[in-house]
């Protein structure tokens, strides 16, 4: 395979920049769906059992932190965002491969520190329980309330939720570790010590992937770019001016997901 | 020559009481082992207190044990401890902090952290962890392996005279390994004012019951609160099981399972239906 020129070496690393926005884009995209749904199970939670607020403490970025999507009440859910360390946490147990347990809450409790800012309500009483995915633990559901103990029945009901939460979650890890994996490989594929015409590469991992229709369709669409790059000067040209329009199409995406 | 009531199967000719049990309520000389997040021995639960701490190391792809001053994690192996604690002053405390290297659970090292509390003789071994499974989907080709080595270690440990003591699901419609091997002792949730009692409830899922409802415990940070579910149930048998074997050290697994049970006739007031052939 004759080694990629210049011209395209910076093509093949704007390709991979903006398939990773492409993706990006409809990954949050998705994500914010599943965010919705995670809320709405949330909030059901809290009318089911009688607590105060719910909230869901997810692995999403990396390892040592969690994150917090969504925090819900009776009245409803709103979505935070917010990243927390486990550590000192009764959610450290839980990634552990504990099991789910309620706990009384003191003030200043250490055991909530971590995501009190985003909690509307003091709480007197919670119940962790874990968020597994297969055998991995995930994160966590936090249903805390301000009056009534949360005991027997309501840590039985926590754990039932948290296993319907799973299966909202495992679809959603599924997706993204599928881009995930595409966006590692895809420098690989482009680079110049690339084993295969990229074309070629990119079919093959297309065709290996699992993934559903919308993605695939965006997928596809990407590897008839990488075949028009692949040829001269002139579809370079041309096919940078396509990139030019996909990039008005994600920032057209983008500003309505904000 | 004539034993004791307790430590036979022979008929009683009356019912049991506490002291024919032989049980030293304050565990000494038994070496309880709390395989859990790991335990606060700065905690003032715990002042004056005979306990050794040990944490998995992960070192490429294998794990070891190695002696740890990293303390507690989540605080829920401070508390299990703490319950354990109040059962049997006396006794040693060992923790084993049976996490990943980075943290997370990791089935790998709970099984090395057991091998070790196996390998190490520890009387008793309180197991409030353990691997959670919906009863309604099937076993996973990459749960078999895990559950065979739950099992194998739990078989050990009964044949070495180590007993595991396991926390049950907190629900129905899960299955807890090793909790449900039938080599050790499972453990359920009950709602018990007295902390003493326990109550056979002989289940697919656990053997007896114990207090687990807002059990007051340690809590990180010097304090303490009220914790609910079957990993503070585990504990409280671990605790009288510890008593048992104090009060009598050569009984072997099946002498102490029965005499747990006759405690749990004696302290839920129910009389232990046992099996004839």
């Amino acid at each position: 395979m004759p080694p990629i020129r210049a011209e395209q070496a910076a093509f093949a690393s704007r390709l991979s920049d903006l398939l990773g926005t492409l993706e990006s884009a409809a990954v949050i995209g998705l994500a914010r769906s599943r965010v919705r749904g995670l809320g709405e199970q949330l909030r059901f939670a809290c009318l089911a059992v009688g607590c105060t607020e719910a909230l869901v403490a997810l692995e999403m970025t990396a390892l040592d932190r969690l994150t917090i999507p969504a925090v819900a009440d009776v009245s409803g859910y709103r979505e935070v965002s917010h990243e927390l360390l486990p550590d000192g946490t009764p959610i450290a147990y839980l990634l552990a491969g504990g099991a789910g347990h309620s706990v009384e809450i003191l003030d200043d409790d250490g055991a909530i520190a971590p995501f009190r800012a985003i909690l509307n309500h003091a709480p007197t009483s919670a119940i962790f329980s874990p968020i597994r995915v297969g055998e991995r633990f995930v994160g966590a559901t936090v249903l805390l309330s301000s009056d009534t103990p949360l005991g027997d029945r309501e840590l039985d009901m926590a754990e039932r939720l948290s296993e319907v939460l799973a299966l909202t979650v495992e679809s959603f890890f599924t997706e993204r570790t599928l881009f995930e994996l595409f966006a590692l490989a895809l420098p690989e594929l482009l680079g110049p010590s690339a084993p295969t015409s990229l074309p070629r590469a990119l079919e093959d991992h297309i065709r290996g992937l699992r993934v559903a229709a919308p993605y695939r369709r965006r997928l596809e669409l990407a590897m008839a770019v990488g075949k028009l790059a692949g040829r001269t000067q002139a579809e370079v040209d041309v096919v940078s001016r396509v990139l030019a329009a996909f990039d008005a199409y994600v920032a057209g995406i983008e500003g309505t997901l904000v | 020559m004539t034993s004791s009531p307790a430590s036979t199967l022979e008929p009683l000719q009356r019912p049991l009481g506490l002291d024919d049990l032989q049980i030293d309520r304050e565990g000494r000389g038994v070496a309880v082992a709390v395989v859990d997040s790991g335990v606060d021995v700065t905690h003032p639960w715990f002042v004056g207190s005979d306990i050794e701490a040990f944490a998995i190391e992960q070192k490429g792809p294998q794990f070891t044990i190695e002696r740890t001053t990293a303390g507690d994690s989540s605080g829920h192996g401070t508390a299990c401890a703490g319950i354990i604690l109040r059962l049997v002053p006396k006794a040693k405390l060992v923790s084993v902090r049976a996490l990943g290297a980075d943290g997370r659970g990791s089935r790998d090292a709970l099984v090395t952290a057991l091998r070790f509390c196996v390998r190490e003789g520890y009387a008793v071994v309180n197991l409030s962890l353990g691997i959670d499974v919906p009863k309604a989907a099937p076993l996973k080709p990459t749960d078999y392996r895990s559950v065979l080595d739950l099992y194998e270690i739990a078989d050990e440990a009964f044949t070495k005279r180590v007993m595991f003591i396991a926390a049950g699901p907190n629900v129905a419609s899960l299955r807890t390994y090793p909790g449900r091997a039938k080599s050790l002792i499972g453990v359920g949730r009950a709602n018990f004012g007295d902390p003493e009692r326990v109550e056979t409830s002989l289940t697919g899922d656990y053997e007896i019951l114990a207090p687990g409802l807002d059990v007051v415990a340690p809590a990180l940070g010097g304090g303490e609160r009220k914790w609910t579910g079957t990993s503070f149930s585990c504990p409280h048998i671990a605790g009288h099981v510890a008593r048992i074997i104090a009060g009598k050290p050569s009984r072997t697994p099946s002498e102490v399972r029965w005499a747990l049970h006759q405690l749990a006739s004696i302290t839920s007031r129910v009389p232990l239906e046992v099996p004839t052939t």
